[in-house]
């Protein structure tokens, strides 16, 4: 579960204080979607960071699953962004000199999970994402759609407990994107996802619709 | 284990990214070994026929004072280039090399993503560079040595020196001093990786990423 109690964010410019975050509070129950809609500079990037715990927040309290984030150190956090964090991004950020098979099994790999149940979940989480013929296949040889759907088989492969997608559909086009939700939906299934969209369309698929305004939830 | 066999895996993967770099630094191994093999015994040897009193002939004496001055010349001009080659071979290895790891910058942002430490980002490519690199400098300095060894054979043969020179190993200082530099030179990427990664707060880097 996630809660967030009063969070702030503010930073500091050459012209002064820029408060980005205003007092966020609220509370995520497990295996959620959550959208984040909100317009460009209206903080849903720095929202992102936190709850992915790469960015703290100036003032307010989180706490995921129960662990007060805003009292680890950085170490900590890094460690527990490691372990139950994973991240979807715009662009896909495969390797491109890596197979998609490749791309799915390096962070179990360096993990130290043994081959065989390296195997296994890659295995597993290729069939989820309905691309197990691709496996050999290089980012280049696929197509924009197929290559997120590996990075979600990518993010969703350590079993994170919270998977963040920051604009995962903004690359695609209409019908690409409905297959990618019901990716997402289907092989996120028992994770709470917290995504960002500027497509309002796609909050039909929600279980929970933020708006973000000036950095205050609406 | 995986570690290694990823990072030795990236060598091929990351084959176009070396084309530079890995000539680059064949080139310059090349170039020191076979002027650090011409330089070493050719200066040792001048030195020594100064010093030594030989009971020759006048004939024998210009002979012998005809290919120590030969030798000297080859020798210093030798170390003179060696230097150069050091020297512009460092600065154009830094700046390559800089220029490698900034394009894979993207790379460690995605390796920082999907939940790898620093440490192991770093070893990573600190054994993919390492490997490369002593490789092409290994590769560079042995053909060197042969195609040195060559030239003195030849210096030989035509009388312009004497047959003794290719036993003449120099008192280990200057070859020191040689290895030393390819060494530091090898260091440099590694060095170029090691700080860009340290100055990089990785969820700062994460961050950026998106």
């Amino acid at each position: 579960m996630i809660r967030l109690c009063d969070i702030r964010k503010t930073y500091k410019t050459r012209h002064g204080s820029v408060e980005v975050l205003n007092g966020i509070s609220l509370t995520v129950p497990d295996h959620t979607l959550v959208m984040l809609l909100g317009e460009s500079g209206s903080g849903k990037s720095t929202l992102c960071n936190i709850l992915g715990l790469l960015d703290t927040p100036t003032a307010g309290e989180y706490f995921l699953d129960d662990t007060p984030i805003h009292t680890l150190s950085q170490k900590e956090r890094t460690d527990l962004r490691r372990e139950k964090v994973s991240f979807v991004f715009q662009s896909f950020n495969l390797i491109p000199t890596m197979t998609a098979w490749e791309n799915i099994e390096l962070p179990l790999g360096y993990r130290n999970f043994p081959k065989a149940e390296r195997d296994a979940r890659v295995e597993t989480v290729l069939r989820s994402v309905g691309l197990i013929g691709r496996a050999d296949h290089y980012p280049s040889e696929l197509s924009g759609g197929e290559q997120q759907r590996i990075a979600i088989a990518r993010a969703l492969v350590m079993e994170p407990s919270l998977l963040i997608a920051d604009e995962p559909t903004g690359n695609l086009d209409k019908s690409t994107t409905g297959t990618i939700m019901e990716t997402l939906l289907e092989a996120g299934r028992g994770k709470t996802i917290f995504m960002v969209t500027h497509n309002e369309e796609l909050t039909a698929y929600a279980d929970v619709v933020l708006h973000l305004r000036r950095g205050v939830l609406e | 284990m995986f570690l290694l066999q990823n990072a030795l895996k990236n060598i091929w993967r990351q084959r176009r990214r070396y084309r530079v770099l890995l000539p680059l630094i064949l080139v310059c191994a090349l170039l020191t070994g076979v002027f650090m093999t011409v330089a070493v015994p050719c200066r040792q040897y001048s030195d020594r026929i100064i010093t030594v009193a030989y009971d020759l002939t006048a004939e024998e004496a210009a002979a012998v004072e005809e290919m120590s001055s030969h030798a000297r010349e080859l020798g210093e001009g030798a170390s003179l280039i060696q230097f150069g080659v050091l020297l512009v071979g460092a600065i154009a290895i830094l700046y390559v090399s800089s220029l490698m790891i900034g394009e894979r910058m993207r790379e460690v942002g995605v390796f920082y993503a999907i939940g790898l430490s620093r440490g192991q980002i770093f070893v990573t490519m600190f054994v993919e560079l390492f490997t490369v690199c002593t490789a092409a400098l290994l590769c560079g300095l042995t053909f060197g040595r042969v195609l040195a060894v060559s030239y003195l054979q030849n210096e030989i043969a035509v009388s312009r020196l004497p047959a003794e020179i290719l036993s003449y190993k120099g008192n280990g200082t200057a070859e020191s001093l040689c290895v030393i530099a390819a060494v530091g030179i090898l260091l440099l990427p590694i060095l170029r990786l090691a700080v860009k990664l340290l100055r990089t707060d990785p969820n700062e880097f994460l961050t950026v990423r998106k």
